[in-house]
Formats: C-alpha cells, sequence, structure tokens
C-alpha cells in the first residue's frame, strides 16, 4: 500500500511543486504586496525622508536650530540662504522644521508605544478572561472614549505638568482605550479558533495560548492601527502645542512653530505655511502606509 | 447550431484559467460534454478539479481573476460567451437557476422569504404582485413545507438547513427554468434531509422536464440521480459515459480508484481501503502530461510526455488515456510495471 | 511506506468476545451536557438546551467506537467532553477509573496527555503562523519533554513519515499543504504525545474521497502498531462502519442503539437507525433501496421533554413512546436498544 505523497513524474513532480510554492510565497510576501500599492510606497518614502530627517537632524540642519539673530527676523523663503526664510527671532526655519520633527516624530511614535503597549496587555486580559474582568474594564474604556481626544490630553496635560515626557504620556493615556477595545475584539475571534482548543486539549497553559498563539495572530490590525494612530498623534501634538500645553518653546516642535506664525500670519505668512504643510505630509504619508498595510493584511486580497 | 436543436446545453472544449500572481491556474482546460432536455449530467470530482468552475462558467459566474479562454457554450440556441450582460441576466435566475452549496448564504438574511421569491418572480414575469405571493405560495408548498403561508414571512436564519435549501429549490422552479445547476446541493445537509431534497428534485424534474447539470464528490448521488456522468480531474474530463455504464464498466485508471476509495456498507471492514496515493497536482503545474500520470500505478513514458485525447471507446462512453482502448488493452488491477 | 501488516491486530479485534472481561480504559457515565441560551425577550429566563442526556458508554482499550448522528444530535460535544473542552454538567468520565471531570491544573495536563484530539477543520485546527515542523513538536514544548533542539527534530522528522507527510515539506505553512496533508499534520501533532486515547470529529468529513480512503487507512495503520483506541465520530455511516468496532448512534443527545459495527448493517434495530440506513445514497445505479422515511425535521433540543426522543417523527410511535422514555437495553448480546418496539419493527 503505497500511501506516501511522493512523486517522480515530469512536470507534476514534487521539486516542481515546491518551487510553485516558493513562487507562490515570494508573490504573496508582505513587502511584494506592499510594493505594488502606489500610495503605500509613495507614504513609505515620505515617512522614511521624516524620519531621516528627525534621526540625523544635526548632520542635516544648516544652523542650530535656536540661534537668534533679531536683525534677520520675518525673512522671507530663499532670503540670504534661508530655504524657508526665518521667524520672529530671526531664527532659521528650515533648522527649527528638521528639529521639529524629531521631537514630533518622537513624541508622536512614543505617545502611540505607550498606548499600544498599555492597552495590548488589558486588551488581551479583558478580551481572554471575559466576563467580569472584561465588562469592568471596557466600561472604564467606554468612559475615557467619552471624552474628546485632545480635552483629555489637554486634562492630562494640567494635572501632569508641562514637559515633554508628560506630552508623551498624555497622548499615550489617551491611546489606551481605543487600543485595548480593538485588541479585546481580535482576541474574542481568535481564542474561538480551533486551533485554540487545539492548543487546550494539547495541555498548554492559558498564558502560553495568549502570548504565542492568540497575539501573533491578532497582531496585524494592530500594526496598521499603529501606523494610522501615529498620523493622529503628530495632529494631536500639533494641536497641544498649538494650544500653549504641549511642547515648550525654545524647544521646536512642528505644533508650537505653527503656533508661532499664528501671530504673524497676515505679514509672514511663510511660518504657519511651512509649518503646516510638513504636518500635512507627514499624516499623510502614515496614513497612506497604514492603509497599505491593511490591503496587505487583507486576506480577501490575497490574488 | 441547428444540427444540435436537440441538445438543451452544449460546452466545447471549454477552458476556463485563473490568472493569479504566482502564475496561470488552468482549472478548466478543454471540456465539452452535452445536456438533453429533462435528463440529469452529473459531474463528480474531487476538490480542485474543475468541476464548479465548469459549471460557473456556463452563466458566467467568475470571479474576478478567471476568465474563459476559449470554447464555446451554446445553451437553448445561444452562445453564452458572446452574449451581452443584459441578456445573461435575464437567463439568469428565469431559464437557468442554480443552487448552491450553502443554502444559508444563497438567502439574504435581511429579507423575508417571502419577499424575496416576490422579488425573484416579478423580475422574469409580468405578473400582479399579488399572483406572484401566490405563485411563491403554491411553490412553497410543492417542496413540502408546511405551512407555507406562515413561512413567507420568515427570515431565513428561522428556518434550519434543509427547510433553506427547499426554499431555494421553490424560487429557482418559480420561473420554470430549463436547465438547474446545482452545485453540490446536498453537501452541507444531513444524510436523512439529503435523501429528502433528492427525491425532491427528482420530482420536480419529472413534473416539469427540467434538466439538471448536478455537480458533487458524492458517487452516491450520482447513481442515484443522473442518467450521465462526467469524471473530472485536474480541469479535464476523465471518462464520459453513462451512469449505468460507468458503474458497470469503467475504463479511466483514476475512475477506478475513485470508485475502490469509497468505503461502502457492505464491505467487508476489516480490509483496508483501496486507495489513489499521493495528493492531485497542482493546476498551474499541469498541461504538459496526462495529469494523473504521477498517481497512476499503470503510467508508462508516454503518459509524462503527451496529453491523452478523448477517445470514445464505445458508443456513448468517452475516455481519455493513453493506455485504454476500451477493447481490454488496459484492466482493472493489472499493475504491468 | 509500505503497509506493515503487524501481529499486533489481535488487540484491534473485535470487541464483541472480550469486552465483557475487559475493564473499559474510558468509561462515561450518566453524562449530561445542558448549555444555558439566553432568553428571547429581555425579561424572559434563561432557556435550556440538552446537548447531551445521561448519555453511558465504554470504550475498551484498541477498540474505535464509532458515533454517529446527525448535526445537532450531541455527537461532537460528547467528543469535547471526553477531552475536557466542555466541563460536564453531570455525570462521570472515568480514564482507567479516575474520574477526570473534575481536574484542574497539573492534574489536568498530566491526564491531557493521555487523550487527544483531531478535529474536523484541518486548516483552521493549526496556527496559520505556525510550520508543519513548529506545530508537531508544538507539544514537545508545552510538556518540556525534549529540550534538545535536534533530538526534536528527529522525533518530528519520524512522525512525518510515520504518517506519510514527505519531509521536504517541514518549513511549509497550513495554507500551503492540501486539506488530507493538513490533517495528517494535525495526526502527527496528537500522537507526539503517544496518547492511548485519540478523540476523532469528523476527521475526514472535509476531505475528497480518494484522501479520505488514505486518512482512513493511515488511522488503522496506526491503531495497529501502536495500540491506540479511538472514538471516532461522523455522521457518514459508510465511513463509521468501516472504521469502528462498534456504533453508537445517537438521537437529541441521547444513545438509541449501540451494537458491533457489522450489526448496524446486517440488524439495525432502532427506527432511527433504519432511516439513517435507508437515506445512504446507493451504492450503484441498479440499487433500489427500500427507505423508511421519517416525517418532519429534527425536534429542538432546547427546553425539557418527555418521551422517546424521536417519538415525534417515528411512524411506529405509540401513546406510550410520547409520555415515557425508552431506556437502552441490551437485547442481545452486545446489541443494546432504546425502543419500546424495536421487536415488532423488526419483522
Amino acid at each position: 500500500m503505497a500511501e506516501h505523497t511522493s512523486q517522480t513524474h515530469g512536470a507534476l513532480s514534487v521539486e516542481a511543486q515546491i518551487e510553485m510554492v516558493k513562487r507562490e510565497r515570494r508573490a504573496n510576501s508582505a513587502w511584494h504586496k506592499l510594493s505594488r500599492n502606489k500610495m503605500a510606497v509613495v507614504g513609505l518614502v515620505i515617512v522614511a525622508i521624516m524620519v531621516f530627517m528627525a534621526v540625523f537632524a544635526p548632520l542635516i540642519s544648516p544652523q542650530d536650530p535656536n540661534y537668534v539673530d533679531m536683525t534677520k527676523a520675518f525673512l522671507p523663503p530663499g532670503a540670504e540662504g534661508h530655504v524657508f526664510g526665518t521667524d520672529n527671532y530671526g531664527r532659521d526655519l528650515l533648522s527649527r522644521i528638521i528639529y521639529g520633527a524629531r521631537i514630533s516624530i518622537f513624541v508622536a511614535v512614543g505617545g502611540t508605544v505607550f498606548g499600544a503597549v498599555a492597552g495590548v496587555l488589558i486588551g488581551l486580559v479583558a478580551g481572554f478572561f471575559g466576563g467580569i474582568v472584561d465588562s469592568v474594564i471596557m466600561r472604564i474604556a467606554d468612559g475615557l472614549m467619552s471624552f474628546p481626544f485632545v480635552l483629555l490630553a489637554l486634562i492630562l496635560m494640567t494635572i501632569l505638568g508641562q514637559g515633554t515626557f508628560n506630552v508623551i504620556l498624555a497622548i499615550g493615556i489617551g491611546n489606551v482605550p481605543y487600543f485595548a477595545r480593538l485588541v479585546r475584539g481580535q482576541v474574542h475571534i481568535v481564542k474561538n479558533e480551533e486551533y485554540c482548543n487545539a492548543e487546550r486539549v494539547l495541555g498548554a497553559s492559558p498564558a502560553r495560548i495568549l502570548f504565542t498563539h492568540i497575539l501573533p495572530n491578532a497582531i496585524s490590525p494592530i500594526i496598521v492601527y499603529f501606523t494610522l494612530n501615529v498620523a493622529s498623534a503628530i495632529i494631536s501634538e500639533a494641536a497641544l502645542s498649538f494650544l500653549g500645553m504641549g511642547i515648550q518653546p525654545p524647544t521646536a516642535s512642528w505644533g508650537n512653530i505653527l503656533s508661532g506664525g499664528r501671530t504673524c500670519l497676515r505679514t509672514s505668512p511663510h511660518i504657519a505655511t511651512v509649518s503646516g504643510i510638513f504636518i500635512l505630509l507627514t499624516v499623510l504619508g502614515f496614513n497612506l502606509l497604514g492603509d497599505g498595510i491593511r490591503d496587505v493584511f487583507d486576506p480577501k486580497q490575497k490574488q | 447550431m441547428a444540427e444540435n436543436q436537440e441538445h438543451l446545453l452544449e460546452v466545447r472544449d471549454l477552458k476556463t484559467y485563473f490568472h493569479t500572481s504566482a502564475g496561470i491556474s488552468r482549472a478548466v482546460d478543454g471540456v465539452s460534454f452535452t445536456l438533453d432536455r429533462g435528463k440529469t449530467l452529473g459531474i463528480v470530482g474531487e476538490s480542485g478539479s474543475g468541476k464548479s468552475v465548469t459549471a460557473s462558467s456556463v452563466i458566467r459566474l467568475l470571479p474576478k481573476t478567471g476568465k474563459i479562454e476559449q470554447g464555446s457554450i451554446t445553451f437553448d440556441g445561444k452562445d453564452m460567451t458572446k452574449i451581452s450582460d443584459k441578456e445573461l441576466l435575464s437567463i439568469r435566475g428565469s431559464d437557468i437557476a442554480m443552487i448552491y452549496q450553502d443554502p444559508m448564504t444563497s438567502l439574504d438574511p435581511v429579507f423575508k422569504v417571502g419577499h424575496q421569491m416576490v422579488e425573484l418572480i416579478l423580475s422574469h414575469e409580468k405578473m400582479s404582485k399579488a399572483e406572484a405571493r401566490e405563485l411563491a405560495i403554491e411553490m412553497l408548498r410543492r417542496v413540502g413545507i408546511p405551512e407555507p403561508e406562515r413561512r413567507m414571512d420568515s427570515y431565513p436564519y428561522e428556518l434550519s438547513g434543509g427547510m433553506c435549501q427547499r426554499v431555494i429549490i421553490a424560487m429557482s422552479m418559480c420561473c420554470h427554468p430549463k436547465i438547474i445547476i446545482a452545485d453540490e446541493p446536498t453537501t452541507a445537509l444531513d444524510v436523512t434531509v439529503q435523501s429528502q431534497v433528492l427525491d425532491l428534485l427528482k420530482e420536480l424534474q419529472d413534473t416539469f422536464g427540467t434538466s439538471i447539470l448536478l455537480i458533487t464528490h458524492n458517487l452516491g448521488i450520482v447513481w442515484k440521480m443522473a442518467d450521465d456522468v462526467m469524471v473530472m480531474y485536474a480541469g479535464r474530463t476523465v471518462e464520459h459515459a453513462s451512469t449505468e455504464e460507468l458503474y458497470a464498466n469503467p475504463l479511466h485508471p483514476y475512475t477506478w480508484g475513485l470508485l475502490d476509495s469509497m468505503p461502502k456498507l457492505s464491505d467487508n471492514a476489516d480490509e483496508d481501503l483501496k486507495t489513489i496515493p499521493g495528493v492531485p497536482p497542482d493546476l498551474r503545474l499541469t498541461g504538459t502530461c496526462c495529469n494523473f500520470c504521477n498517481r497512476c500505478p499503470y503510467a508508462t513514458e508516454i503518459c509524462e510526455r503527451e496529453v491523452p485525447e478523448t477517445r470514445e471507446v464505445a458508443p456513448g462512453h468517452f475516455v481519455a488515456c493513453h493506455l485504454q482502448d476500451g477493447k481490454g488493452s488496459l484492466k482493472r488491477g493489472e499493475v504491468r510495471r | 511506506m509500505s503497509e506493515t501488516t503487524t501481529t499486533a491486530a489481535a488487540t484491534a479485534a473485535p470487541a464483541e468476545t472480550a469486552s465483557n472481561a475487559r475493564q473499559p480504559i474510558l468509561s462515561i457515565k450518566h453524562l449530561c451536557k445542558d448549555f444555558k441560551l439566553r432568553g428571547d425577550g429581555l425579561f424572559e429566563k434563561p432557556k435550556v438546551l440538552h446537548a447531551l442526556s445521561d448519555v453511558s458508554l465504554d470504550v475498551y482499550e484498541g477498540e474505535t467506537l464509532g458515533i454517529i448522528g446527525e448535526s445537532g444530535c450531541g455527537k461532537s460535544t460528547l467528543g469535547r467532553c471526553i477531552v475536557q473542552l466542555h466541563r460536564a454538567t453531570s455525570g462521570q468520565i472515568l480514564y482507567n477509573g479516575q474520574d477526570i471531570t473534575g481536574l484542574t491544573g497539573a492534574d489536568l495536563k498530566t491526564m491531557r496527555k493521555n487523550i487527544q484530539m483531531i478535529f474536523q477543520d484541518s486548516y483552521s485546527s493549526l496556527d496559520p503562523r505556525f510550520t508543519a515542523a513548529r506545530a508537531i513538536e508544538e507539544p514537545l514544548r508545552i510538556y518540556n519533554l525534549v529540550p534538545d533542539k535536534a533530538k526534536r527534530e528527529q522525533i518530528v522528522f519520524d512522525l512525518m513519515k510515520e504518517v506519510g507527510l514527505d519531509v521536504q515539506h517541514v518549513e511549509r505553512y497550513p495554507h500551503e499543504f492540501s486539506g488530507g496533508q493538513r490533517q495528517r499534520i494535525n495526526v502527527a501533532r496528537a500522537l507526539v504525545l503517544d496518547p492511548k486515547i485519540i478523540v476523532c470529529d469528523e476527521p475526514v468529513s472535509a476531505l475528497d474521497v480518494s484522501v479520505q480512503a488514505q486518512v482512513l487507512n493511515l488511522f488503522r495503520r496506526l491503531q495497529r502498531d501502536r495500540g491506540l483506541t479511538y472514538v471516532f465520530i461522523s455522521h457518514d455511516l459508510s465511513v463509521i462502519k468501516h472504521i469502528s468496532d462498534r456504533i453508537a448512534i445517537m438521537y437529541l443527545g441521547r444513545v438509541v442503539e449501540l451494537c458491533p459495527a457489522h450489526r448496524v448493517y446486517e440488524n439495525p434495530m432502532h427506527p432511527y437507525t433504519k432511516a439513517l440506513l435507508s437515506a445512504v445514497p446507493p451504492e450503484s445505479p441498479f440499487q433500489k433501496t427500500e427507505e423508511l422515511k421519517l416525517s418532519g425535521e429534527i425536534a429542538s433540543p432546547v427546553g425539557d421533554m418527555v418521551g422517546c426522543p424521536l417519538a415525534g417523527r417515528c411512524p411506529f410511535a405509540t401513546d406510550r413512546c410520547r409520555t415515557e422514555r425508552p431506556s437502552l437495553e441490551e437485547v442481545e448480546p452486545q446489541h443494546h436498544v432504546a425502543c419500546f418496539r424495536y421487536h415488532e419493527i423488526a419483522q
């Protein structure tokens, strides 16, 4: 009785089929799919440029962002070697934008990471154990979510006091309920999959099932939400700084550059415009990238 | 097509390919058959044999990546591959009815059963709403649904799987279709319900003279329902004959394997089942040899080189095998290697 | 892989001769499982669905007990109760004389090594992010049985060969296998811990005919080679009859007939068994089956019920059937039936 799946014939041989699987893997790999999505590539390029700017700020910035030269205040873009002009203290706007990228992206990513880590843990616990634990956690999350995000962040900033780290904390805490709810939903879906039952029958502990099976299989929407959320965190940071509760001058962030530009919008519109455009581009970049990643993970688009 | 007026459906050399990112998948690779009025043709095969894609090609209901590459599908004198989308829409549901495996997903969950039936009737027949409702109730009664008036106001989720499939059958019979394409119509149902549904289909066929194209993986259902049977493997027809002939005198090694691997109630259970070793080929690799050669115990060198032609070895009995001439050139169980 | 004709076949001998003397390896006693359903209205009381009502079965070492019934008859619930995926509402499940229904923690984990399960859906029962090799070695990691990586790999390779998988495929993911191959991975994973009992919940229903035959043969070979005990759940009478030594026929959460496998075909006694048999599609185009048809559909298992569960559909039902519940009784050696009128129907 030949039960074995071995084959030796021409085009239908095992080798040919293995080759086919390899081709399929390449075609369906996340990277390959993402690179076929033009808008996602645009998003990726924008994000890459911004991150590059932030990381290598000291190397590429033409001037110290805090160097004040009152004689050169309010120069328009292009004048005297200042590509984007200067602000009300005569500081080089390009340098401030480059250093601002550092702060803005750091705060946005940091806040989102904080929110994601805390939210994922809370969501996992709520989703996996269910019952009373789940109800209590979710009601608290509902309560937090009933505040508009910026209002919640403002309240937190008032309580925590000013400082870069506190901005991160405020944005992070504001994000926790959203991540928690997303993860809880995912856990509810995955934990009823048959392979989790199979794992229980094999004798695995709840913690093992949670971290080796449920979390890895629930991760794709979390990554998508994370990327999209960085975009909104950039806006949140800008909004907080704009309202004077975020990053404090003289440290440059896109939000406080925009805020500073507001006072002289009539006479020197370039300050608000340039910082606004950078915020817009970065938000757009993260959103396009997030949408692209979502398409990659969407099983319905497998072809 | 004047000379073939007696055939209700004639499919010739149909090729339907799927274009995937990792290559072209030859889902249906040269299939021909005819179906006469009032008759039942069973298409049998395993998953990936192309039996469902054949059926979907007939009504041109293919996913985006699928394309009919070649061949003609003549239904009632019209070439289905060439007619306009509008004409196609009017044929679907009225002249050709479809019954799918999962009855629950074939009905819209947000509308009442009666509403869906009335809508369907009104879209194909000229009659008033009240008349359509009467007809719908009458059809529900015919398919054996108790209290049809009350059932008209049920939502699909309130019905069991068997009841749902009856509703689908009632719906499909409303416009007196010439042909019913039933794709695994009873696979999702329990055995006792399955036999009820099959009996019902047969009874309706006798009353209305409808043809049935029955797609199934279950040979038992073919024995029960079909006049002719076509066995498919990896996108191609391997054997095509009348049901009795195929059972009494199967000629293709794959058909032998299929018949042998079914556990039977009357068997002696102490023996192991005879199986076909191996797995079906990847459909992106087929087309250069006999698709069955890697699993066939009789395969010789020619089987790996050439695609076998379908030959008529006896009147009405077609086989696609290099080694089989129908006169004993290949005998069941005699492995020559 | 060539089929080995082992002498161990004796252990799989039909249970009818020896089972009286043998101790059952698994003994299910008066098992009940209820599910609470939310009531229809806001203030309505929750309803109770009786998935299993007073099921008692013995399983002997080395045999296959087939369990058949239609959807909703409780056969899957029974399987899941045995492997402790569901907690029984009442009753006992004894493994080698030890009640396993109340076990928790380390005791439960130790017991689970002995009783494994294979699920119907070969795809969803494998983690899509685990390769074949990783899935098969997972149980070893859970129990930390073989800390050495190379040894683990060897065990995985041997098992893959044993279940008929190509060793070249170790690094493939579940979606890159066919249904039959995936089910072999599931079998290999269940075998790693060397269990005594495997509960098979419709393991071949989703497979194609030719592949189904391969997997059924695999099950039988493994039973011969390893002396395994199977509780084999299926809705397909031909499959059940082929693989089982004894068959339990279930209807609405109860066992209505229990007999040696061949008897189900030769001499079915319960009207429901007869109906099941006559509904099986014919074996040839020439076969005309005499049909025993049941009217209507399976009753709802929600709420309490009096009388025989089949009374509403059975053509032989009397007033007694509607008011009194027949118990499962041994009417011939090894042949149990729960029907008041089986002897009249037989003629």
